[in-house]
């Protein structure tokens, strides 16, 4: 009985919360499948749903939407690119704080804990400054690494956490068989830390694919921006074809979505795994 | 072994960042920074000036298109940065920053520019753009009037004779025409048993239509708030008089409850969506966007042929652009333009070609085109333009109405006086006055005073 009460006093807060996530995503599909004349009307439901919206962004047939493959390729080359390069930095720097015990490795800890806790816009001007003393502006370089520079202290402590979970003993073991440290970091360390990798390349690659304001800032051309920026080109009008923004914008929603279930056994284990110091 | 793994390494690294950088030195270049168009034809016309220009000097034009927000977003960024692009056309300009910039000594004199061509531009056009300096303690021309907007009237006339009126008979005077949406009309409307108000009003403080509106109420009932030299006159008693009854007058029509109650929260695109769909039978507006949407739809192949008949039925018989009613004392309001301004930054890398392209695009077979292509929304800022069969032929309704309010006269913002006005707006005094009547129950008059008093202490 208290089993089934407890259950139903979490079904009544799961529901609402339930509802009031689903509500935004309701209406972006009941917009993406409505006509100009329906979306305007207030229904809840459209009475001739449509995949015009899809059509028209899939042929690229309105002005804002001329750029869209290109500009949904420019998201997953930038978002990959983090990705990879985050990861590549923060797995060697994990290795050589956790594992070889770097000098000076507990202040690069603080300070990169540091860095995560200044918020990424109020770092967006001196970082447009920076890329533009570099002569890096308006090139995709210039926010890939942006987006390296705020995604790898997370990255950082997450993956230095999850390494000194691992047993010292595996390191000496190597060792004692003449391993290098090169050979150590490929044949020891990558293969056990590949869950927390998988979560914090996802997470920079959804850091990246979800950015906006550097985005915007650090590029110029429409034919170099990522969606997220292209799609803003909706807002200049007054008039804009909201249905056309939420059909590409659904599009836009799928990637991430589709990565994160496929890797969501690895996120949660990822997540988990510098959680706890054993 | 390892050192040659380093050195390949770094000279990869030092490769990639030569091909990132080093393009940009291969050609002369002026950066250029405009709003995206509304429409392809808009942006085409802009690319073949970019284009004949190219060819006619061999300089590159670096040329980006933003989204209207985004536009002035980032140029406040480059300027704070120190990497402003050489010439900047954003079509809020005018609203946030031209006047403050041009203070701040940020904005390139381009009185040589401006001066052999200055016959060619409507005078109260240009005079927008005679702008104070704060470092030099002049005034001088640091912006290029490129095209302007004004507020205009939509209504659907298939819903006004669903109401069993005529056009013929709306009134022309002020408080009948006000009477005449509200009591008859929507009254009419609701006896049939249809939930539709007769004004879509805007009202949401955050809203740039709700300043637009406001300030036009307030020009019809003669509240003078600056004058030339800037100088605040809102609290002499005239003005102040006739600025009560303006706030009376725009609050009075919510509270009659002739506007949506969500209006209150309106921003600037849902006057237009309440219109629409069909919410409203009419709204004021900063440009013909509303009527000039179902054009762009009409010839929009993407669109199905029954869609684009209905848009085209709309166009042309449905909707209605209007001008404003006769001011309360019987005479012609004076309609309130915004002249869109680029500028020419005084951190600008190439400054002498930024010129001459901007002295390039303002020729009239280069200019033109691009005004045109925004069918209808922005009204020509030179002579010529104005007289181009394009508004004058008679051919289109709507654009008929807009030439004929541009040649009934205009008036300018108050932040071309004083450019502590574009800080008045943004944080819209003017609806907040408004607000506090609806809202919060005060009297017009207590309202007033705390808008006066407001005003002086950002602008006075």
């Amino acid at each position: 009985m208290k089993k089934a009460l407890d259950e139903g006093k979490l079904i009544l807060i799961a529901i609402p919360v339930l509802l009031w996530t689903l509500l935004p995503i309701y209406h972006l599909f009941v917009l993406s499948i409505s006509s100009q004349e329906a979306m305007l009307a207030g229904t809840l439901w459209p009475a001739k749903p449509t995949l015009q919206n899809f059509q028209i962004v899939f042929q690229q047939q309105h002005y804002y939407l001329t750029n869209f493959w290109r500009q949904m390729f420019n998201s997953f080359f930038i978002a990959i690119t983090t990705g990879l390069l985050t990861l590549f930095i923060a797995t060697f720097a994990a290795f050589a704080i956790s594992r070889l015990k770097v000098r000076g490795g507990r202040t690069i800890m603080n300070l990169a804990l540091a860095t995560y806790l200044i918020p990424a816009a109020f770092l967006a001007i001196p970082m447009y400054k920076a890329m533009g003393s570099y002569g890096l502006l308006n090139t995709q370089a210039a926010l890939i690494l942006a987006m390296v520079a705020l995604a790898s202290p997370y990255a950082i402590w997450v993956l230095k956490q999850a390494s000194d979970k691992l047993p010292k003993e595996l390191d000496e073991a190597a060792i004692m068989d003449g391993a290098t440290s090169l050979q150590l970091f490929r044949l020891v360390y990558l293969p056990l830390m590949k869950p927390s990798m998988v979560v914090i390349g996802i997470y920079a690659l959804l850091l990246a694919w979800n950015e906006y304001l550097y985005a915007f800032l650090l590029l110029s051309n429409e034919k170099a921006v990522p969606l997220a920026v292209g799609l803003g080109l909706f807002l200049s009008a007054d008039d804009a074809p909201w249905n056309l923004l939420m059909a590409a914008g659904l599009l836009y929603a799928i990637p991430p979505a589709v990565i994160y279930y496929g890797f969501r056994k690895n996120m949660v284990g990822g997540l988990t795994a510098g959680a706890v110091k054993s | 072994m390892k050192s040659v793994r380093c050195l390949v390494t770094g000279a990869a690294f030092a490769a990639i960042a030569a091909g990132w950088s080093g393009a940009a030195l291969a050609q002369e270049t002026v950066t250029v920074w405009f709003t995206k168009g509304f429409y392809k034809g808009e942006d085409d016309a802009l690319l073949a000036v970019v284009d004949k220009f190219q060819k006619a000097t061999g300089v590159k034009v670096d040329l980006s298109l933003y989204a209207t927000e985004d536009c002035v977003t980032k140029s406040v960024g480059a300027i704070e940065a120190g990497t402003p692009p050489d010439v900047g056309f954003c079509t809020t300009y005018d609203f946030r920053t031209t006047g403050k910039w041009a203070f701040d000594g940020k904005l390139e004199d381009v009185t040589d520019v401006i001066e052999p061509m200055k016959a060619e531009f409507q005078p109260q056009a240009l005079a927008t753009t005679f702008l104070m300096n704060n470092k030099t303690g002049k005034k001088s021309y640091y912006a290029f009037p490129v095209e302007q907007q004004m507020m205009h009237i939509t209504y659907w006339k298939d819903m006004l004779e669903e109401a069993g009126f005529k056009e013929s008979d709306i009134p022309k005077g002020w408080n009948g025409y006000w009477d005449f949406w509200c009591d008859k009309v929507q009254g009419s409307l609701r006896a049939k048993g249809k939930r539709i108000y007769g004004v879509g009003h805007p009202m949401g403080i955050a809203a740039s239509d709700t300043f637009y509106s406001f300030l036009t109420f307030a020009n019809a009932y003669g509240a003078q708030v600056v004058d030339e030299n800037g100088k605040i006159v809102l609290d002499q008693p005239k003005n102040k008089a006739a600025m009560i009854e303006a706030v009376k007058s725009y609050a009075n029509i919510f509270q009659r409850g002739c506007t949506p109650p969500s209006s209150v929260n309106w921003l600037d695109p849902d006057n237009n969506v309440a219109f629409h769909n069909r919410t409203t039978v009419l709204t004021h507006n900063a440009t013909i966007s509303i009527a000039a949407k179902h054009l762009d739809d009409m010839n929009n192949p993407a669109l199905t042929a029954e869609q684009r008949a209905q848009a085209k039925k709309n166009y042309e018989d449905n909707i209605r652009t209007a001008e404003f009613p006769l001011k309360p004392d019987g005479g012609v309001m004076p309609n309130l333009a915004a002249v869109k301004t680029a500028v020419i930054f005084a951190d600008a890398k190439n400054k002498k070609r930024a010129k001459e392209f901007m002295a390039f695009l303002l020729k009239d077979e280069n200019l033109r085109p691009f005004v045109e292509g925004s069918v209808g929304r922005w009204f020509p800022t030179t002579i010529a333009g104005a007289k181009s069969p394009f508004w004058t032929d008679g051919k289109d309704p709507h654009r008929a109405i807009v030439h004929k309010q541009y040649s009934d006269g205009t008036v300018p913002f108050q932040f071309v006086y004083n450019y502590n006005f574009t800080t008045v707006n943004a944080e819209n005094v003017w609806a907040k006055a408004v607000n506090r009547v609806v809202q919060d129950k005060i009297a017009p008059d207590v309202a007033v005073d705390e808008m006066i008093a407001r005003i002086k202490q950002i602008a006075g």
